[in-house]
């Protein structure tokens, strides 16, 4: 009984968490940003930045799901990062 | 013996027909073959697969030790892209360590994109208790050769590597901060009751369950700064450990991690800091020593590392903007009423030299004191690929 109200006030608090984050829209200056400057700002927190011209575009397209998976990245930032790969490998 | 000529016939028109096409093929010209390999090049179709992973060898001498080459590996990874919102990932780990060759599934995980800040996932996948276990352990990322004290399935270990389960994960925007989560329910981990040399610690590798009880956990990280140098996670995981039916039944655990990730250029180097600290705290529960008397204790561990990496990335020669100089301090605090007790910490200097992004060269001096021991130095070179 115990665990299945911790479950259900867990599952209100992450319905509300929801409901504030998708509320929360970036800023200007967040959606100003470069796909350049969010691929240096990112790619190189856990490891070293890779070259655009590591991959191509298909691979890309790959890591890139893989990264935002792994990293939790916004789906902005994402797809910014992978326009600029794809631009410039 | 009519149907037997019948199918004669039809095998040999069969062959002909074979024959005739790929006599056709053979008919065409270079120009008009080029023409087909580039479309084939330029039409990727639906289902993206990409084969990463890592690789690595190297060397290792403890103390007055003989020194002997190993450990070495290869994990191969498999990214399948099915479309915009399914996705697997898979990885296959094999080790040369100590003379065995070790298999292991690290990962398999289905993950179903729901919208632009879920997506859940199925499987088996690395433990996002803490970032050391899903950003930090790969051999080419991590910027020393040998996991920090607590982390390592070597010794014991404090805090889940892996989790068998499903889960929920996601970042999103937050003003000009960001954050992100995960929760998840996995098979969680298991209580050590039988042997006696090991009662009371855990066992990470849930792979099947000991009991109904479902381990409930999750992380959630901030990113305070625009410009996302800067993480501070904290994550947390309770659940029940004992076996179904056993005296251990109710024993339950909570774990506690806090991590934290910075980046920042200095002058010409870059500066890059990473820590994570987890604490086990499992129930009190008797368990039975050799001899067979009663032992009582709440197994409460503690394993932290904090890693700082120097390289003077923004210098024009080429050779010493490929050098890092890398410090970490772990330490690991196992209760004193336990027969695995002991207090151990361990210093590491190492100077990496990277090879390109993903290839590096690590040559640590490793400093380890066991509590009321002597200290010890180890040496660990290593050389690691990811591709
Ligand atoms: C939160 C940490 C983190 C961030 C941020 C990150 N990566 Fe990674 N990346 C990893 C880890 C961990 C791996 C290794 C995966 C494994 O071994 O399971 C990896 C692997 C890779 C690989 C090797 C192929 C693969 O998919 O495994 C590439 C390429 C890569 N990352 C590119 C990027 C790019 C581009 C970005 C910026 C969008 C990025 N990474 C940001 C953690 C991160």
């Amino acid at each position: 009984m115990k665990k299945l109200i911790s479950i259900v006030t867990g599952a209100f608090l992450f319905g509300a968490f929801i409901i504030i984050i998708s509320s929360c829209a970036a800023t200007k200056e967040i959606a100003d940003k470069s796909s350049t400057q969010l691929w240096g700002e990112n790619c190189m927190r856990c490891h070293n930045t890779p070259p655009s011209s590591a991959y191509n575009n298909t691979q890309w397209e790959t890591i890139s799901m893989h990264m935002k998976l792994r990293a939790n990245l916004t789906d902005l930032e994402s797809a910014k990062i992978l326009e600029f790969l794809k631009s410039s490998n | 013996m009519k149907i037997q000529k019948k199918l004669m016939t039809m095998l040999s028109t069969a062959l002909i027909l074979c024959g005739s096409n790929a006599f056709s093929q053979d008919n065409l010209t270079q120009t008009e073959r080029n023409e087909i390999t580039t479309s084939q090049r330029q039409s990727p179709g639906n289902t993206n697969f990409v084969l990463a992973g890592y690789t690595y060898s190297g060397f290792e001498k403890e103390g007055d030790g003989q020194g002997s080459f190993g450990p070495a590996g290869f994990s191969p990874i498999f990214l399948w892209k099915k479309s915009d919102k399914l996705f697997f990932e898979g990885e296959m780990e094999m080790e040369i360590e100590d003379g065995e060759v070790n298999f292991g599934l690290e990962y398999s995980t289905l993950h179903y994109v729901l919208n632009k800040y879920f997506t859940v996932s199925a499987g088996k996948f690395l433990s996002p208790f803490g970032t050391y276990a899903e950003r930090l352990h790969p051999k080419w990322i991590d910027k020393f050769a040998e996991k920090p004290l607590g982390f390592s399935e070597e010794g014991a270990m404090v805090g889940p590597m892996g989790e068998f389960g499903v889960s929920l994960r996601g970042g999103s925007q937050l003003g000009n901060a960001k954050i992100n989560y995960v929760a998840y329910l996995s098979n969680g981990p298991s209580l050590i009751t039988d042997d006696p040399a090991m009662a009371g610690q855990l066992m990470y590798d849930n792979l099947a369950d000991n009991n109904n009880n479902k381990a409930i956990g999750g992380r959630l990280g901030f990113l305070p700064f625009s410009n996302s140098s800067l993480e501070i996670g904290v994550s947390g995981q309770t659940a029940k450990v004992g076996d179904k039916g056993s005296e251990y039944e109710h024993t339950g655990v909570n774990l506690f991690s806090g991590d934290i990730s910075f980046i920042h250029k200095v002058g010409f180097m870059d500066l890059n800091i990473k820590g994570q600290y987890n604490q086990v705290n499992v129930d009190a529960a008797t368990y039975k020593d050799e001899e067979g008397n009663n032992l009582n204790f709440d197994n409460n561990s503690k394993a932290y590392f904090l890693q700082l990496a120097l390289r003077p990335a923004f210098i024009r020669n080429k050779f010493i903007k490929n050098i890092e100089l890398a410090g970490r301090y772990s330490a690991m605090n196992l209760p004193e009423k336990s027969l695995w007790a002991g207090n151990q910490s361990q210093i590491g200097l190492g100077l990496n030299y990277w090879l390109n992004w993903n290839s590096v060269l690590k040559i640590d001096y490793m400093i380890d004191q066991v509590k009321g021991e002597e200290k010890e130095g180890a040496i660990n070179v290593q050389i690691a690929f990811g591709f």
